[in-house]
């Protein structure tokens, strides 16, 4: 039993971080969000996140959140969704942070490029669509967060299931998906949130996510190095 | 073992079967569905746009090149940017609400909007809101509070037409008297005018054809026009038929004479003798000319007696004796600075030659615009060539290729607005702003007083009045009057980021529509067949107003029961019908959409096309529109009228303010023109904009003596500045353009440093911070976008960055 079997046993962890970091980049902060954060299971899930040296700020952000009086939080959500519309949602011009790969792949910004295209192919290898309700590219970083998930995903069950060889392609899957879909572009991103994020709230996200992402990869080759 | 996992693998089972788990799937649910995607769209897509019919090639569900379609003499290189405004970064992709108006109310915090603060909304909590907006309007305000003027080039396309959608809505859905607009920023002044001269609009008529003028004109004069630059656009689907025609009367070697402060791509393209005048003195100059006509005896008398009413009026005016200056040459000269040697020597070569005199509307887009093209009438006249082949005036050479051949095609019908209820009132389009200011309060135009409406909700569809209206501060002011702004759209313009609800509409490539091609060849019948399906959250134009129609409970009433294919459908097959009266067969619909688009032919006659050419060869009985049945020098109509800005012949009037006017509060001209790389403000978000981008600023022409004075050079940034407001730009110098003239093209996107500030500094280029916002007469109440003096100077200083384009940094 080597480092891989570490990777095995926290597979499961690092897909939730992947999925539960995704649902800040697709949605707003919702009342709902909010009320859910603060009840015990939400202080619970907080409070192991918060483990990960890499999450903690943004754990810490949203614990603050919760923290609020309730009858504060429709103002807050209000101050975050726009924070949101104008970091990716367009409304801030170039002073924003599109959340498309993209958007970083030529200078102007332009959406629905080659990386849409190889992000369709992808899912189509991967035999799944997004949902109807997500009216957004498959180049939209909440997608390729998921798409992560469900190749760690995928390998935990492979290796469940004793299919070792499986498990392996599933894991140099996300080496690749991680260098050639998100640490090409998301350290520029995370930078553009930080830049113009007014809320406070987006710049730690960026900071977590850009971390983890470092982190996790690091993590990844160097299991992948002993494997 | 990294800390990460030294952690988890310590806790490895602190999220499976612990109690927060449920959470996460609350928090954090799929996004996947488990099974395959449909399977991608692939091929070509033939549809049409302003700039021109073209092939899109889709790859995957993706648009990913665009060809000009075969047919296509002379396709415009802003088909790029068509494409590219597709997938630009500057899509509104959700349903937005203005922070404060969504908290609020409406009316809150108004002047607030334009500083950028939106929350998405769903699209039912959007429609739910823009209805309720409706219906409070009418309720509690009542008929013509609701403004629906919603001017502006919206996209091609005869079902999703969201002027007459949007007005439908209001005569159909809500059934309120309504307010809409009357005339267009393009021509107030001389469709107005024209009518009281000649009997029609003149500026959107067919022209004497082109195979004509390359037959028969000896002396080409293009006056304040550059066609070679604007008629790459057409109010339907560009044909592009007129630069072949162009290139066809350049190879005669014939003269060709561009009038213009600066040198057009008409003048390079045809290889012109340009004739530098000042800006707004054009009726000067013309004066000059017709006085050196009369005095040498030149000009056609019996043309005068026989064609035209009133001339004996005029003359007093144009010798002197009523007012003491004779219009000479040389009175004319001191104001229009072309030296009177040179307007005497066109004078006789214009009446000595087929001369056809086109010109532009730039003229007419001025203080007193009303009287270049009344004074340009009036010397084609003296000219006496009216009705000939190849002479007399033309207003639309450069607007949607006029002058090509008219084919016998079937007039396309389209939507239409349902019928306005009576007490629907318009006001002429330029005054919105004032109607803002001045409710309830009376104004002239065109021999009538009429009565602002007091204004409460604005709903604008496909429209950017944020670029094309005048004086951008004074406008942002009057906006906050208004208690709701509605927008729909598919670009964040300005107009967009000044509302309070916005709602994203699909592109013309998103949905599915017919269009005619040349407004004026009508050369074709166009399938504009959906290229991609809506990015985002956008819906098509007639989707969103069918929604709203079913909130405001007259669903019916506004469908008529048909979706948009049956529209689609019915319009062709009226098309159809119309063709078999003319014994012309169009293939059955289904074909039509197959093949994508249906050619007309052109007969003989529509070839040899001459305009005035039946009231020439008998005057009684093909008489003009006018009272009198002749082209009126003099007007009683307007004499009747008596206002003091637009008299009863075309007279020289110091407009505003001018280069050199008396009391000229400042050094330069700033000349509005089109852009060459968009349309107007379309596509200004595209990558078009590389191409002409100084210092990724919108280009401002100097001439050197200009710019040495100031110390400039190409590429250096510039701030311009009057007592209206003040914008940076990027330095070109040049040659081109006369010096006290400088050159920024309308349609730059206006991007405040100070989001909805008045005053702010525009950081990219938007002309109409400069612009006065007053009508030309009260005669039409045009707009006055070319009267403009400022002052400019090499911009110092931290310099503001252009936040208007979405693009991210460290791309």
């Amino acid at each position: 039993m080597g480092k891989h079997d570490t990777i095995i046993l926290s597979n499961n962890d690092r897909s939730l971080v992947y999925r539960w970091l995704a649902s800040f980049f697709t949605s707003e902060v919702k009342i709902e969000t909010l009320e859910s954060y603060s009840s015990p299971e939400g202080r619970a899930l907080l409070d192991v996140f918060s483990l990960a040296p890499a999450l903690a700020p943004f754990t810490g952000e949203l614990t603050k959140l919760t923290e609020l009086p309730r009858e504060s939080y429709q103002a807050k959500v209000l101050d975050l969704a726009t924070a949101y519309s104008r970091l990716f949602l367009g409304v801030g011009g170039q002073h924003s942070a599109p959340p498309y790969e993209s958007a970083f792949y030529n200078e102007k910004g332009t959406l629905f490029q080659k990386p849409t295209a190889d992000m369709n192919k992808i899912l189509q290898d991967l035999g799944i669509s997004i949902e109807n309700s997500l009216k957004e590219p498959a180049d939209h970083l909440g997608v390729q967060l998921n798409v992560l998930a469900e190749y760690i995903d995928r390998e935990a069950l492979a290796e469940a299931n004793g299919n070792h060889e499986t498990a392996y392609t599933l894991h140099q899957s996300q080496i690749w998906f991680l260098s050639n879909h998100l640490l090409n572009w998301v350290p520029s991103f995370c930078e553009s949130c930080k830049r113009f994020d007014k809320s406070g709230f987006y710049k730690e996200l960026a900071d977590g996510l850009n971390t983890w992402l470092a982190m996790d990869s690091a993590h990844l080759n160097e299991a992948e190095a002993t494997t | 073992m990294s800390k990460i996992i030294a952690n988890y693998t310590s806790r490895r089972s602190f999220l499976k079967g612990a109690s927060a788990l449920g959470a996460l799937g609350v928090l954090a649910p799929s996004i996947f569905s488990p099974r395959f995607a449909q399977a991608a769209v692939n091929g070509e897509v033939l549809s049409g746009c302003h700039w021109g019919a073209f092939r899109a090639v889709v790859k995957d569900g993706r648009w990913t090149e665009v060809k000009p379609w075969e047919q296509d003499p002379h396709p415009s290189h802003q088909l790029a940017g068509v494409m590219d405004s597709v997938y630009s970064p500057s899509r509104i992709k959700y349903p937005m609400v203005r922070r404060a108006y969504l908290e609020k109310g409406r009316g809150a915090d108004v002047e607030d909007r334009g500083s950028n603060d939106f929350v998405r909304v769903s699209w039912d909590k959007a429609l739910d809101l823009v209805a309720q907006e409706l219906k409070y309007a009418k309720a509690t305000h009542g008929p013509r509070s609701i403004f629906t003027g919603t001017y502006g080039w919206k996209s091609a396309g005869k079902i999703h037409n969201s002027r007459s959608l949007l007005r439908r809505l209001i005569n159909r859905g809500l059934q309120m008297p309504n307010v809409t607009h009357t005339g267009d920023y393009s021509t107030g002044a001389s469709q107005v005018i024209m009518p009281h001269v000649m009997g029609t609009l003149e500026v959107y008529e067919q022209q004497t054809v082109w195979p004509v003028v390359v037959d028969n004109t000896e002396v080409l004069v293009v006056w304040g026009a550059d066609p070679i630059k604007t008629n790459q656009i057409d109010w339907l689907i560009a044909d592009h038929d007129s630069y072949t025609y162009l290139e066809e009367f350049k190879k005669t070697g014939k003269k060709v004479i561009c009038i213009d402060p600066l040198k057009s791509k008409t003048a390079e393209f045809m290889d012109a003798e340009w004739v530098q005048v000042k800006p707004q003195t054009d009726v000067a100059l013309m004066l000059g000319m017709a006085h050196t006509l009369f005095v040498e005896e030149l000009y056609d008398a019996d043309f005068m007696d026989e064609y035209t009413a009133g001339f004996e009026k005029f003359l007093p005016y144009l010798t002197g004796e009523t007012d003491q200056t004779p219009k000479s040459a040389e009175w004319a000269s001191e104001i229009c600075g072309v030296p009177a040697d040179k307007i005497k020597e066109l004078a006789r070569l214009f009446m000595g030659n087929r001369t056809m005199l086109t010109s532009g509307w730039s003229l007419q887009r001025q203080h007193h615009g009303e009287q270049p093209h009344w004074m340009l009438v009036t010397l084609a006249s003296m000219l006496g060539q009216i009705g000939l082949p190849g002479g007399g005036f033309g207003l639309s050479y450069h607007y949607s290729n006029g002058g090509t051949p008219t084919s016998d095609g079937p007039a396309l019908s389209g939507m239409n607005d349902g019928g306005a209820m009576e007490g629907s009132v318009s006001i002429p389009v330029a005054r919105v702003v004032e109607m803002l200011e001045r409710p309830g309060e009376e104004y002239d135009f065109n021999g009538t007083r009429y009565t602002f409406p007091d204004i409460k909700i604005a709903y604008w569809a496909g429209g950017n009045p944020f670029h094309h209206h005048q004086d951008r501060n004074r406008m942002i002011k009057a906006w906050q009057k208004l208690e709701t702004v509605i927008v729909q759209d598919y670009q964040w313009t300005a107009t967009a980021r000044f509302a309070d609800i916005v709602l994203p509409a699909a592109s013309a490539y998103e949905r599915n529509d017919i269009e005619a091609m040349g407004s004026y060849s009508n050369k074709a019948t166009v399938a504009m067949k959906k290229i991609v399906d809506p990015v985002f959250e956008a819906r098509s134009e007639y989707d969103i107003f069918v929604d709203l129609a079913d909130r405001l409970g007259n669903k019916e009433a506004y469908t008529d029961g048909r979706d948009e294919m049956d529209w689609v459908r019915h319009y062709y097959e009226q098309a159809q019908k119309q063709a078999a009266s003319k014994n012309l067969e169009m293939p059955a619909f289904e074909k039509f959409w197959e093949d994508g688009i249906v050619v007309h032919p052109v007969s003989q006659a529509a070839k040899e096309y001459v305009r005035y050419a039946d009231y020439r060869e008998d005057p009684l009985l093909e008489p003009l529109g006018t009272p009198t049945g002749k082209i009126e020098i003099y007007s009683k109509n307007i004499e009747k009228m008596g206002y003091d800005d637009c008299p009863p012949h075309p007279m020289w009037m110091e407009p505003l303010e001018r280069l050199d006017g008396p009391d000229a509060k400042f050094p330069v001209h700033v000349n509005t023109g089109h852009p060459n790389d968009r349309l107007h403000s379309q596509l200004c978000g595209t990558v078009l904009r590389e191409g002409y981008a100084v210092a990724d600023r919108e280009p401002c022409m100097i001439n050197p003596k200009d710019a040495e004075a100031r110390g400039i050079k190409s590429g250096d940034v510039i701030r311009i500045f009057n007592d209206r407001g003040q914008t940076l730009a990027g330095a070109i110098v040049s040659e081109d353009i006369m010096p006290s003239v400088i050159r920024l093209y309308e349609g730059a996107w206006y991007d405040p440093v100070e989001g909805g500030k008045v005053g702010s500094l525009c950081a990219y280029g938007d002309v109409n911070t400069l612009t006065p916002d007053l009508g030309t007469s009260k005669l039409a109440q045009g707009n006055c976008g070319h009267t403009v003096i400022a002052d400019f100077e090499k911009f110092e200083g931290e310099l503001p960055e252009v936040k208007v384009f979405t693009a991210p940094k460290n791309g």
